[in-house]
């Protein structure tokens, strides 16, 4: 044997008997990723959606919404200038994302996809109800958004425009009812957090919602009230059907507001609007939506954080870990009918409804008369924390607010994201961005 | 019968044959001595036979002596190279005969170019100096040593031209960060590919967070290449170019960095205990005022009684005068000590060699209290031992355990400075606790509950209560076997491992802001690497015109890591940090495993004995990259031309010259399981703001759908890289300058190409980004005196590069990382880590136009480009389009070097220069808002916006007074408005990092009553002295820590130190 082959014995065979594995390259772990989950079942989409859909819907937008018509104020750092309009297309761009991506449209059209394909009815209704919420809530903030050609491979999608929208989330929603009404198959069960997988309070939901947006519509085109009326005559029930969120006092369970106030205490406060306006009516949910502060008072500040040296923060019961936030509800569906009546038949129409609902809120019947700001009102009040109340005001111009020091009229809407608009030559840039959305032609002035 | 005699010649005959049998029975002897041109014997000096791997190593006085076995000499014709580090080695051609005594002398010429000198070139290759075709920064183990720096990699900092080091923060155990010539990569960490004695290492950073959070909040962390005892390290060669480090394909796209550990040499066992002890304090603090009180509007806040919550800003009553303030930076700090220490013993005989040795360093912080320290132990033994003339073997392990306990900093309500800072002048941070044993702060002075937030932390609090302790074990080295069956061939095998578990256990107490229930985290990361290297190295010289080798090699490489993760929530017991503790657990887990396969060859041709080709290729697959993707080639080839040995040396005047040029190619591999979309368990998160859901809620598990699209034809990023130099020795060799040029594109860099979040997908990852870098690179070394008494050296060094975005496939930029400091990206045209952020309207900027609905081309007709745009209130006003705000890269660095040796004593010093990069001075605009800031002294201010910005302005309330106060500090004005631009402040440098004074002492009556050959004995300075504009804390610094390629971002960050050092070192 010579040198150069016992060369290659001593030192080559390691060589080769680690060369001899055909997969060095390939393989568990190598090309499949430990890490992450390749299949999902709709069940576990459905508990991711609503996860992400709670974080939207009581994160940011909720918060920037509840400034802007002044039942908070921001008192410091980013969400002072926040309180005050001053704003990019920074601010809310991961809650645009969040529209559309894990958590949002895209799951909730996998679930669709899943439950279609198996026939199960109950299930894909209420994947189009959840549909219906978070693209209809969106175009109610941002106007025109992508939809048509989003979520389906389309690179750049286009905006459609925002009445296109809104019309295919009224069809959406129509879909939804049809296949409640059905009520075919397993449904959801447990991982439906909000009513547990049962039908007929998702078929509720369903019409308080078109109710809903029929009535975002209603500022343009004043039909849209006799059309909220026939859906909201089948929408929410009983408070006992309220839309809440859900969660629990675990850290990664725990309400958003809750947690917001954990990490960034002081950032927002009451509102001095909405402190003063319960004081006015007695109303007693000024302490359960407000705590005292160090002098026992309830105080609010205003738009610009300023008015009170230690205004109130949220109440205790608000920023429990496990408090439920209030999204569709009830008195809103009594709200809606009231305004919509009110607009079709009149004031006597409309009375039972807000009188039911203060009635709900411990308060007599309303004394004075029954107009379209004092219905709002009661709106306002009663959907505390809720987006929708920024809906209302830009529809409406109720309550009558004036905007924050320095500034001429409260924003009309939000801006697009920038991560959006950075990769999708459709949006315009922040200055070519209307200032008000196509429901809304009206600006308010701050003048009743 | 006759007496038979003996014929005389017949006996002299048989005399002589027996003594010639005898002699050709015994060995030859090697024999002489080695001076150096002054006559003084050298010592170490090798002297061997070559390709026969025989000889010794010169004794004290210059000798040596070795026998070469009966059975090799054979009459042939031998050369005989003395060689040591430092001197032009010197070969002899001499006759081996058996029996025979042979006496070489030598005298050796002082080789300041390094010429001959044996350059290791990687993956198992090597060459000299001379025929090197690319540059090679070579950093020796008197210059690591001098730089009294633990961390390998800030012993580095200033020692090689466009060799960027920056360490985190002045802790001990903090992590440094380094970049060679300019950023390849958009987002991959940056970091070039370490190795030792042959074996990559890990020399990643872990940390609790996501890497692109990392070092936003919680502490610093340690770079795994920090594990290693500077004082074990021979050599460190700086694969700066593509063409030196193509040899490593796909894991060397930021560059190489060769270390080579020490080893022991034949001849008397030395010990050697180098004994270092020094004292650092904080070199630069922030700016606060100490006029002004707690509250808003001027108003102080009125504190109603038990659990009261005051406002967290000092916008309050001017202080009456007598009213006791506090230094509420420096109250934090004192001085902090480390010591140093290692043993090492070496030696070993003509076979076997051995180096050992082990070492200890401690360092306790500046930062007061008990949990600011960092302990290293390291264990090091590399020997190697020669079975056959034609058969070594190795072996070379090293343990090392680190130990440390780091404070909360950054952006973090529990952090050190983010409350410290902000607290007002006239509250007292001490005690942090109350009489009852409460947490209290400025912003919840009286306290009546104790799991409740503060606001912030009280930075007391922080230090005492929220401990953050990191235990890390590990091991290791390679054994190795190296075969020469002959002369022409040598096949070298390594194979090598590397093991690190690096335990965490973070702790916030009961009543800390972040987590007001208290928090534990705990985790543990694991890496294994295994690296098998094969080489085999076929060398002919066929005539003196024309040699030739041919290397061939195989590597296998695997990586495996592992991250447990576990964070409890809503502690039990305040005291105990562990999940059992805790209420609720959210565990986190993450595995990967990368394994490569490639091959490589390098051919080398010497011609005419000064132009020296070389050309290589290494092929690579990885598992990472996409399946259509499997396998790429790296080609490098260069050429040096040693004209001098064609012209002549020019009358001393240009000793060496060598024309250089290089092309090569590089990669870097793109992370683990890219290529494949998937469904997530990470949380829902509310933006940047810290509120997120988990996917899985009451009890129901979760998933949703990545944002990240999987990409399946990933591959490499790629660099393609010309070299081209200039070395000249000059003046008879008392000055040499090395000049180097290069240009260089990294195509195919990979990173997440935002997709509309329309489309279901926030990103894709792509080979989609284009970006070039092309730099000059200048060394200057001069000795203007050279004697045997006295020798003073300078080196002066200067570099610069350029960086530039070209092409990122239509997206407008790419961000760099998240949360609320989104500020580092790529952006088309600009340098990379170019930070976004928000400016005033300005004129001549395209499409920026006030809210206010004025027509800005109009108003800004005439006027200079960047007019401040002012509004009719008189304050500037927000551009609503983000922008590029700030550029962190450096115009050029330098460094400037001298070393004095006057007999026993050496006097050297150190000084680096960065001219030019930006830093965003946050720390400053936040302090601003709150009211705290030095700058805010000048409240109530009238002034304009011109003047105050010190800038041409525009617009309709162009010249109108204002009052800069409170309002304008807490709007625009300051760092929680939208506007950024105006906390970017430049960082440039320059620092005296290093000066020292040492003496050795050798003396007979050590030698003979102590038994020490020489004692050293150094006083040294390090980082003594910044000169510098930047207003805040030392602006080397980063929040980001040492893996994010995001620079030049300051927020609350924890200091910088200076040390003196006293270091004595014992020698046997």
């Amino acid at each position: 044997m010579n040198k150069f082959a016992k060369a290659v014995l001593v030192v080559g065979l390691p060589a080769v008997l680690v060369t001899s594995c055909d997969n060095f390259l390939t393989g568990p772990k190598l090309t499949t990723d430990p890490n992450r989950p390749q299949l999902a079942e709709a069940g576990q989409l459905l508990v991711g959606v609503q996860a992400a859909q709670f974080t939207q819907f009581e994160g940011l937008l909720a918060r920037v919404a509840a400034m802007w018509t002044q039942q908070l104020a921001g008192t410091a750092r980013q969400h002072l200038q926040f309180g005050q309009y001053d704003i990019t297309e920074s601010t809310a761009t991961s809650q645009f994302s969040q529209v559309y991506l894990g958590g949002g449209l895209i799951d909730v059209m996998k679930i669709e996809d899943i439950t279609d394909s198996v026939g199960d009815e109950l299930f894909g209704g209420i994947a189009r109800v959840w549909e219906a919420l978070i693209v209809g809530t969106a175009a109610s903030l941002w106007g025109d958004i992508p939809y048509s050609e989003s979520v389906g491979g389309v690179l750049e999608p286009s905006l459609d425009g925002q009445s296109e929208v809104y019309a295919a989330v009224q069809a959406k929603l129509d879909t939804a009812i049809t296949l409640l009404e059905s009520g075919q198959g397993a449904g959801p069960g447990a991982s439906d957090l909000i009513f547990g997988g049962d039908g007929d309070k998702w078929l509720e939901v369903a019409h308080t919602l078109k109710a809903r947006f029929y009535l975002h519509l209603a500022e343009a085109d004043p039909a849209n009230y006799q059309l909220a009326i026939i859906e909201a005559q089948q929408g929410i029930s009983s408070p006992a059907g309220d839309f809440t969120s859900f969660h629990t006092s675990s850290q990664t369970e725990a309400n958003i507001w809750h947690q917001f106030d954990r990490e960034r205490a002081g950032d927002i406060a009451a509102g001095e609007f909405l402190v003063n306006l319960l004081k006015s009516r007695s109303d007693p949910r000024l302490a359960l939506y407000f705590a005292p502060n160090d002098d026992g008072d309830i105080e609010g500040a205003g738009p610009s954080g300023t008015g009170s040296e230690s205004p109130s923060n949220l109440s205790a019961e608000r920023l429990d870990p496990a408090f439920r936030q209030p999204i569709i509800t009830w008195a809103e569906n009594e709200l809606i009918l009231a305004e919509a009546k009110f607009s079709v038949s009149g004031a006597a129409a409309a009375k039972p409804h807000v009188d039911a609902v203060r009635a709900d809120a411990g308060l007599g019947p309303l004394a004075g008369a029954v107009t379209l700001q004092a219905i709002i009102l009661e709106k306002y009040i009663a959907l505390f924390q809720n987006i929708e109340v920024y809906n209302d005001y830009k529809r409406t111009c109720f309550p009558v607010l004036a905007p924050a020091p320095g500034k001429t009229a409260i924003p009309g809407r939000v801006l697009y994201g920038v991560d959006e608009r950075n990769a999708n030559s459709n949006i315009p840039d922040p200055q070519a961005q209307p200032e008000r959305n196509d429901n809304d032609p009206n600006a308010c002035t701050g003048v009743p | 019968m006759r007496q038979k005699r003996w014929h005389p010649i017949g006996l002299a005959a048989v005399l002589s044959l027996l003594s010639a049998i005898v002699a050709a029975q015994q060995p030859a002897a090697v024999a002489g001595r080695v001076n150096s041109v002054s006559g003084t014997p050298l010592p170490s000096v090798s002297v061997f036979l070559d390709g026969m791997s025989i000889g010794a190593l010169s004794t004290e006085d210059g000798r040596y002596t070795f026998v070469v076995p009966a059975g090799r000499a054979t009459g042939q014709t031998a050369t005989l190279t003395a060689r040591i580090l430092g001197y032009k080695p010197q070969s002899v051609q001499i006759t081996l005969t058996a029996g025979q005594q042979i006496t070489r002398d030598f005298v050796l010429v002082a080789n300041p170019l390094q010429l001959g000198e044996v350059i290791i070139t990687g993956a198992g290759t090597v060459t000299t100096r001379e025929k090197l075709g690319n540059s090679i920064n070579t950093v020796r183990a008197d210059e690591i040593v001098r730089s009294n720096e633990a961390n390998i990699v800030s012993a580095i900092a200033g020692k090689a031209p466009n060799v960027e080091v920056q360490s985190t923060s002045g802790e001990p155990g903090s992590g440094s960060y380094i970049r060679i010539r300019g950023p390849k990569t958009i987002q991959g960490t940056g970091q070039p590919l370490f190795v030792v004695d042959g074996v990559p290492i890990d020399n990643s950073t872990n940390s609790l967070t996501l890497l692109e959070e990392q070092g936003v909040s919680q502490t610093v962390n340690t770079n795994r290449a920090a594990d290693i005892n500077p004082s074990d390290i021979q050599s460190v060669e700086i694969l700066k170019g593509a063409a030196a480090a193509a040899i490593y394909g796909s894991r060397a796209g930021q560059g190489v960095v060769l270390i080579t550990t020490k080893s022991g040499r034949p001849g008397p066992t030395r010990y050697s205990l180098r004994s270092s002890y020094s004292i650092d304090e904080v070199n630069k603090g922030i700016p606060l005022q100490r006029s002004f009180g707690q509250g808003s509007g001027g108003v102080a806040p009125v504190c109603a009684g038990p659990g009261c919550r005051v406002s967290s800003a000092t916008w309050g009553p001017e202080l009456p005068s007598g009213t006791q303030t506090y230094d509420h930076f420096n109250e934090l700090f004192d001085n902090g000590y480390s010591s140093d220490n290692t043993l090492s013993v070496s030696g070993g005989n003509e076979r076997t060699s051995f180096y050992l040795s082990t070492g200890l360093l401690y360092q306790d912080g500046t930062i007061k209290g008990p949990n600011n320290h960092y302990q290293r132990t390291t264990a090091r033994l590399k020997a190697t031992h020669r079975l056959r003339d034609d058969l070594s073997v190795g072996g070379n392990i090293a343990y090392a355990d680190g130990r440390g306990s780091f404070i909360q900093k950054g952006s973090n309500v529990s952090g050190l400075l983010l409350g410290a800072a902000r607290t007002p002048p006239e509250f007292n941070n001490q005690p942090y606790l109350d009489s009852t044993g409460l947490h209290r702060s400025f912003r919840y002075p009286r306290p009546n509950e104790l799991r409740v937030g503060r606001g912030y932390d009280n930075p007391f609090f922080v230090i005492n209560e929220n401990p953050s302790d990191v235990r890390v074990g590990r091991a290791y080295g390679n054994v190795n076997v190296d075969y020469n069956p002959n002369e022409w061939l040598g096949l070298k095998y390594t194979l090598g491992t590397d093991y690190s578990g690096d335990d965490r256990i973070e702790g916030l107490a009961l009543g800390s802001s972040t987590q007001p229930q208290g928090r534990v985290i705990s985790a543990s990361f694991t890496t294994l690497q295994l690296d098998h290297n094969l080489v085999a190295t076929g060398t002919r010289t066929f005539s003196p015109n024309f040699g030739a080798s041919l290397t061939l090699g195989q590597n296998l490489n695997s990586r495996r890591y592992r991250q447990i993760y576990a964070a409890g929530f809503q502690l039990i017991s305040p005291g105990q940090f562990q999940l059992d503790n805790a209420v609720t657990v959210d565990p986190d887990e993450f595995e990967s495993l990368i394994h490569t396969s490639s091959t490589f060859g390098q051919a080398t041709f010497d011609l005419f004995d000064q132009l020296y080709l070389t050309a290589a290729v290494r092929n690579d697959g990885s598992s990472t990259f996409g399946e259509s993707e499997r396998r790429h080639w790296f080609p490098k080839a260069s050429a040096a031309w040693t004209f001098t040995k064609y012209t002549g040396d020019l009358g001393g005047n240009l000793t060496f010259g060598k024309l250089r040029a290089a092309y090569g190619e590089t990669g870097q591999e793109p992370l683990p399981y890219q290529t494949l979309s998937a469904f997530t368990q990470d949380n829902l998160i509310d933006g940047g703001w810290g509120p997120l859901l988990s996917p899985t809620q009451g009890g129901q598990g979760g998933l949703t759908t990545g944002n990240i699209k999987g990409q399946d034809a990933l591959k490499p990023e790629r660099t393609k890289e010309f070299e081209f130099g200039l070395d000249l020795g000059l003046f008879k060799e008392r000055a040499d300058l090395g000049l180097t040029y290069y240009t260089g594109r990294s195509e195919d860099v990979i990173f997440l190409l935002p997709l509309p979040p329309s489309t279901g997908f926030s990103s894709q990852l792509a080979n989609a980004g284009e970006i070039s870098n092309r730099g000059f690179e200048a060394t200057l070394n001069i000795r203007p005196v050279t004697t045997t008494n006295f020798n003073w050296e300078i080196g002066l060094q200067w570099a610069r590069n350029r960086n530039r975005v070209e092409d990122l496939r239509g997206a407008e930029f790419v961000p760099m990382y998240f949360g609320n400091f989104g500020q580092g990206a790529a952006v088309k045209g600009e340098a990379v880590g170019s930070h976004l952020g928000f400016d005033f309207v300005r004129c001549g900027v395209a499409d920026a136009s006030p809210a206010d609905g004025a027509d800005i081309a109009a108003v800004c007709a005439g006027a200079p480009n960047g007019a401040l745009y002012v509004g009719a209130d008189g304050f500037a006003v927000l551009d609503q389009t983000q922008r590029i705000v700030g550029d962190p890269n450096p115009d050029w660095t330098g460094s400037l070097r001298s070393v004095v040796n006057w007999k026993k004593w050496q006097v050297s010093g150190l000084l680096d220069v960065k001219q030019g990069g930006d830093i965003w001075n946050g720390t400053r605009g936040a302090l601003i808002f709150f009211g705290t800031h030095k700058d805010t002294e000048i409240r109530g201010l009238e002034t304009t916006m011109g003047e105050f910005y010190n800038t041409p302005v525009v617009g309709p309330g162009a010249n109108q007074t204002v009052t800069i106060d409170q309002g304008w500090f807490q709007g625009n004005g300051g760092g929680f408005g939208d506007v950024t631009s105006t906390f970017y402040e430049d960082g440039s440098f320059v620092k005296l990092r290093e000066i020292s004074l040492g003496y050795t002492l050798e003396t007979r009556w050590l030698r003979d009553r102590v038994g020490l050959s020489s004692v050293d004995l150094r006083i040294a300075g390090r980082n003594l002295k910044t000169w510098t504009d930047y207003t805040g804390i030392d602006p080397e610094t980063n929040l980001a820590g040492s893996e994010t390629s995001v620079r030049g971002v300051d927020y609350f960050n924890n200091p910088q130190t200076r040390s003196f050092v006293f270091t004595v070192g014992l020698n046997r």
